[in-house]
């Protein structure tokens, strides 16, 4: 395997619901290597929207541990930990979570500018990034003046923003029609291999699934690998 | 800057709500800075004109007792014009002028709802007594004037009184011989007249309603009021300085009044705009879950309400305070207009403003501290599913 970019190791999720204790994550151990694209999939309530919550520190496990480019997660302070999704991870959402009061270009721009990327500079390469991504026409648009596989894609740019080397997308197709399911699909393909970037997507499309090089199946908190 | 234009797209989303709530915060602060700068400027032309009064004594009615002003004591009775000359008699005296003041509350027939405040005076009431006043033209009193008069510069700009003109008071013309230059104080609204005319309109000859005093030796002042008001059961003696002091009093009510007054206009624009930021860092919970999600700090999302909050607030308390001055000059213009009420000047001071933007930016901070800390320590995956 390539350089190891994420590591988890016993990894375990523990809800408490009134006086029962539901293991979400349940024991996991998860090496994903640099570039690689693995498709987490699993029926509802398996488990995957908390995995991948885990791995991108929006959540903390209740035991086991996440290393992440070598860093331990559980070790970092709440903002190196801001500072480590910032500009070490990109998320993309089902629903696209843009900022309605932005415009594409302005949604592209903002982790940069969080992450006090010069003005010059970050316009450059959001411009850039939603250029490759189709969406050079429509750079000035808001999110409602856009179609969702239009959202889906300066979510994609907005993940890219600051060269992360790990995407994590939940049910990023999850509200497209077929054909733009497709097209989300095949592109994140494209971006896995052309900026060597690793990625992690739950899904529940098995044709999305598909389009990883590597696909883990979750049942019940536990990882099946196939 | 990001903070600054993320809040200023806030706060633009929603313009309607945005600006009702600038609008409340404003009307509360333009009626703090209206009653300040009207009651500020009141205080002080009272203020001015009680102190420079060359009197050391000051003698009233004793139905005055306890506001011992002319215009109060014109309200309230009268006493025998004889007395003074006992008065006078007290060894550390000096002098005494008798003043009979009187208020037509009917209005003059004329001049509908302006109301001046008419001294019957003596000559030397003009250089012993308010010799701060300067004549702006014609001339002042003089002995053995008959029916005319000499009226402050506010009165006769509100009346249209004119040298050489006349005004009818009680069937009785009333030629005016000088008026005053503006002072800047209450005289600004009076009218002199040789006592004895003014007695006879009213039908009061031999009655007084005001006798300011000069003493010989001003360490004894205390003990001669004493004397006088021990005397003279139907009059009130008191010095210039207790009657300053009760001025003082009086300025102090005023000021805690203010006080009570700048609290609810403080309580009032946080509950304003309280209640705004709940409601729209509500809506965004989802944003705010998605920026800290892509690594934005807790702490910057606190900052971003608060700036919000303070926006808000700092263009209400700037409207606010234009919102104020506007109303004081409303208010002054309805009391010299109508009522003839010429000393209403408001005191528009950089103090009055001060307060005014002061109340909006306290309220600015302190409203938007609740949203800020309950938003920025909302949990990223609650935020992220929140519908």
């Amino acid at each position: 395997m390539n350089e190891i970019i994420v590591e988890t190791r016993n990894l375990t999720k523990v809800f408490s619901v009134g006086e029962s204790r539901i293991s979400a994550v349940n024991g996991i151990d998860l090496t994903i290597g640099r570039g690689e694209f693995v498709s987490i999939m699993g029926p509802s309530g398996s488990g995957k929207t908390t995995l991948l919550n885990l791995l991108g520190g929006l959540d903390y496990p209740s035991s086991g541990s996440i290393l992440f480019e070598g860093q331990d997660m559980g070790k970092l302070k709440e903002r190196d930990l801001d500072n480590l999704r910032l500009r070490r991870m990109g998320f993309i959402f089902q629903t696209f979570n843009l900022m309605p009061i932005f415009t594409a270009l302005e949604n592209v721009t903002l982790p940069m500018e969080i992450a006090g990327v010069p003005r010059d500079e970050r316009l450059a390469k959001a411009k850039s990034l939603l250029t490759q991504l189709g969406l050079s026409e429509r750079i000035y648009h808001r999110p409602h003046q856009l179609s969702a596989g239009e959202n889906q894609r300066v979510a994609i740019a907005r993940a890219l923003a600051n060269s992360p080397s790990l995407l994590l997308a939940d049910e990023p197709t999850g509200n497209l029609d077929s054909r733009t399911t497709e097209e989300i699909a095949g592109l994140l393909k494209q971006l896995n291999s052309e900026y060597n970037i690793a990625i992690a997507l739950v899904t529940h499309d098995v044709q999305v699934g598909q389009v990883a090089s590597r696909t883990l199946h979750m049942v019940d908190g536990r990882l099946q690998q196939t | 800057m990001l903070l600054v234009n993320l809040a200023l797209r806030n706060l633009a989303r929603r313009r309607v709500r945005t600006l009702l709530t600038i609008l409340g915060v404003a009307l509360a602060i333009s009626f703090t800075v209206g009653i300040l700068s009207i009651s500020e400027g009141f205080m002080s032309s009272f203020e001015n004109s009680m102190a420079k009064q060359g009197a050391d004594i000051i003698i009233v009615p004793i139905e005055a007792e306890s506001f011992p002003y002319p215009d109060v004591a014109a309200l309230v009775g009268s006493f025998p014009e004889t007395l003074i000359d006992e008065i006078r008699e007290i060894s550390n005296v000096e002098a005494a002028y008798p003043v009979f003041t009187a208020i037509p509350m009917t209005s003059l027939p004329d001049k509908i709802g302006a109301i001046p405040i008419l001294n019957g005076i003596t000559p030397e009431y003009f250089t012993e007594v308010v010799p701060y006043l300067e004549l702006g033209e014609g001339r002042l009193l003089e002995a053995g004037d008959g029916n005319v008069m000499v009226t402050g510069s506010g009165i006769a700009e509100v009346q249209g009184l004119e040298l050489g003109g006349t005004m009818l008071l009680r069937e009785r013309e009333f030629v005016v011989v000088g008026i005053l230059s503006p002072s800047g104080g209450m005289d600004d609204g009076q009218i002199f007249m040789p006592i004895e005319a003014l007695q006879q309109a009213y039908d009061k000859q031999g009655q007084l309603t005001y006798v300011p005093v000069k003493v010989k030796d001003i360490a004894r002042a205390e003990e001669t009021a004493q004397e006088i008001s021990d005397r003279w059961p139907s009059i009130s003696a008191q010095t210039q300085s207790s009657i300053l002091d009760k001025l003082i009093d009086l300025v102090g009510i005023v000021r805690a009044a203010h006080f009570g007054l700048s609290t609810v206009a403080l309580l009032i624009g946080i509950l304003f705009i309280l209640s705004t930021m709940l409601m729209a860092v509500g809506e965004r919970v989802k944003e705010i879950g998605t920026m800290r999600a892509i690594g934005t700090h807790r702490r910057f999302i606190f900052q971003l309400v608060v700036t919000e909050s303070f926006m808000t607030s700092l263009i209400a308390g700037a409207a606010g305070c234009l919102g104020g001055y506007l109303l004081s000059k409303l208010i002054t213009f309805i009391m010299s207009e109508w009522l003839g009420l010429t000393y209403f000047a408001p005191v528009v001071s950089v103090r009055i403003f001060a307060i005014g933007i002061g109340i909006a930016l306290l309220v600015g901070m302190l409203a938007g501290l609740y949203p800020a800390w309950r938003i920025a320590r909302t949990n990223i995956v609650e935020a992220l599913h929140h519908e």
